[in-house]
């Protein structure tokens, strides 16, 4: 089966006074219709980067896309020329960032805003993107749409401007969503409204969803498949259950470990740290970024960078060793 | 536990901040209740939780009772003194007795100054050490909070986020505080840090007998440090209990909600459980209503809750809670 979208071996670089940072180093993953794949990872470490690129919104200079492919629908969406892109964003594929605050229009009303695109791409008259626009405020929730469209940002609070920005990335019904960490700057009840709420939409409308985020716990409510990443690599790639039940990658065994236990016996032990802080980027290392930062680390470690490979059916690991035996592979 | 136990005693504790029309000529118009009617205790050694939405007043409330706000009403004592009382002489001397960790470590070091400065200033301030014997001691501070005591020249931006919260908590330990507010200081650093500096916050409770007012969204973060654990919602405290109380018997809707909306990082527990969505976000400060507060998202409000304040009982030992319906 085609995948909707496909990520090959993607390399984005910034040329910075302070040399050149490899935010990403050869990414590969892909999204299907009706799925979610969860993006995990600290600051740094590319995620946001990665579906930067395949919006085509790395700005150049300093950033340069240095090799790989973004494929959808079969089509390198590197090649295109801006005027070609256009028509795929916001039309195809949607976008939903961080800060519902700085993503919208301070001076337009967000009735205008929601509206814009289907007026763009799909050419509605101003009156049939107003019907549908007050459609979609009150299929997110938003009471009294037919008022509320006439509202500046100013006037919603922070979970209705993020429900307005989902209503806008929805408004062409995309065949992918992006939603670049939509909910860390939301209280957690809000946080559960919009995670519900995007779970319904998936379920009506069927688009794939790249979901990226650093928050595990979010990544275990929704997530199908889960690309953990570290300083520009995926180091583990898994379906969610397997990934929490059975992590193989000492990053990922880390950071779930670091989290504090629901289980009641354990709650007040000591949390296990990872030592150190992830490397800037700039940095280069021979072997695996981890290595300075690893429990499990082996001389191998120290000189070669391991690449991703399968381990078990739909389970891949970028690591030397089997946390579980000790064992170096 | 006795009444003598107790390092910081909250009573009727409210705090308004006014709204005014015109410029020349200002009126008061309204009032911002960001904190309204709140009484706890924090007992010696021990870390209160303090959660709740944003905007709720978990931050107002801890800056009250440090009198960096000078509360509108109610008294705070710190060991039988009431601070809301003390004149700015007074509070000065106290101050180095009650210190605070901030949220953002990117915004609370001065980034003009060197760690060494900024460690000594509160030594200076409060004429605790001068010259030698401050660089001393920040060097022990340094080392007491695992950061190497040969960065002490260098500036706030030559640290990354996880050590430049260490530097605010070495900032804050220099006047040998008895209490310590920490505001969210895990929020701003990533994942892998945070553990860090929760681990060290505890060894440091430990070893220098802190208590601590751990203020904080991440729910499951504070049922790890917390001993006890308030939640606020609009300005007022609806439940207050010990942390597996709380955790396993939230007893109060508003607390329900909250709790059943944290996601948990398991798969199969987190997408098995029943969840609480509570519809809207809460009304604002100014236009509080009548009754109890979270009566109009609460699913079991009743005609009673739209009248009258509900009082704030022990409903079980150590275990406080706001609401008619409990």
């Amino acid at each position: 089966m085609e995948h909707t979208l496909e990520l090959q071996n993607l390399e984005v670089k910034f040329h910075t006074l302070d040399g050149v940072v490899n935010a990403v180093n050869g990414v590969s993953y892909f999204a299907d219709a009706g799925k979610t794949l969860g993006i995990v990872g600290e600051s740094g470490c590319g995620k946001s980067v990665s579906v930067l690129s395949i919006m085509g919104l790395i700005p150049d200079p300093p950033g340069k896309i240095a090799g790989g492919k973004v494929l959808f629908e079969g089509e390198n969406l590197l090649e295109y020329d801006q005027h070609q892109m256009e028509a795929i964003r916001g039309a195809r594929i949607g976008m939903i960032f961080q800060d519902p605050m700085t993503s919208l229009n301070p001076v337009l009303t967000i009735g205008k805003q929601i509206s814009e695109a289907m007026v763009l791409h799909l050419g509605f008259s101003q009156d049939d993107a107003r019907s549908k626009s007050t459609e979609l405020l009150s299929l997110m929730g938003i009471p009294n749409p037919e008022e509320r469209f006439d509202d500046y940002p100013h006037q919603f609070s922070g979970g209705m401007r993020q429900r307005a920005v989902i209503a806008m990335a929805l408004s062409c019904s995309p065949d992918i969503l992006i939603a670049d960490e939509p909910t860390t700057a939301l209280d957690v009840t809000i946080q559960a409204q919009i995670i519900d709420l995007t779970k319904r939409l998936q379920d009506e409308m069927g688009m794939a969803i790249i979901w990226i985020t650093h928050d595990l716990a979010v990544i275990a409510e929704l997530a199908d498949r889960v690309a953990v990443m570290y300083a520009g690599y995926i180091v583990e790639e898994a379906d969610v259950f397997d990934l929490f039940q059975n992590p193989r990658h000492p990053y990922t065994l880390a950071l779930i470990n670091s989290l504090p236990s629901v289980d009641r016996n354990r709650v007040h032990k000591r949390l296990v740290t990872i030592p150190g802080s992830p490397p800037d980027g700039s940095a280069v290392f021979p072997g695996c970024p981890l290595a300075p930062r690893c429990r499990f680390v082996v001389e191998r470690c120290l000189h070669e960078n391991p690449r991703l490979g399968t381990i078990e059916p739909n389970h891949k690991i970028a690591c030397w060793v089997n946390v579980n035996t000790g064992e170096v592979l | 536990m006795s009444e003598s136990q107790a390092l910081i005693q909250v009573k009727g504790l409210k705090k308004y901040f006014p709204i005014t029309q015109g410029i020349v000529f200002q009126k008061e118009i309204g009032a911002v209740k960001a904190v309204d009617d709140v009484s706890f205790e924090i007992q010696k050694g021990e870390t209160l939780g303090l959660v709740g939405e944003s905007g709720c007043g978990k931050t107002t409330t801890g800056r009250t009772i440090i009198q960096l706000y000078r509360p509108t009403a109610g008294h705070v004592l710190f060991e039988g003194i009431n601070l809301a009382q003390t004149s700015g002489k007074e509070l000065r001397a106290l101050r180095k007795h009650l210190q605070m960790i901030f949220q953002d470590p990117y915004a609370s070091l001065n980034p003009r100054w060197t760690i060494s400065r900024i460690i000594a200033e509160p030594l200076r301030v409060h004429k605790i050490t001068q010259g030698k014997a401050s660089m001393e001691k920040v060097a022990e501070l340094l080392e007491l909070v695992q950061l190497n005591a040969k960065f002490m020249n260098r500036y706030p931006h030559e640290f990354s986020g996880g050590q430049r919260q260490r530097i605010g908590i070495a900032r804050a330990l220099a006047s040998m505080p008895k209490f310590v507010i920490c505001d969210e200081p895990i929020s701003a650093l990533d994942v892998s840090i945070q553990a860090q500096i929760v681990n060290l916050l505890e060894d440091l409770q430990e070893q220098l007998g802190l208590t601590y007012l751990f203020i904080a969204h991440d729910l499951s973060m504070v049922r790890h440090i917390c001993d006890r654990v308030a939640v606020m919602y609009l300005g007022v405290i609806v439940e207050l209990a010990s942390r597996d109380d709380l955790y396993d018997h939230p007893l109060h809707p508003y607390t329900q909600a909250l709790l059943s909306a944290v996601p948990i990082p398991n798969p199969r527990v987190t997408r098995a459980r029943k969840r609480i969505i509570l519809e809207g976000a809460p009304p604002s400060l100014t236009k509080t209503s009548d009754g109890c507060r979270f009566h109009p998202r609460c699913a079991l409000a009743k005609e009673k809750c739209k009248m009258q304040i509900p009082e704030w009982r022990e409903i079980k030992p150590d275990h406080w809670v706001a609401c008619h319906e409990c």
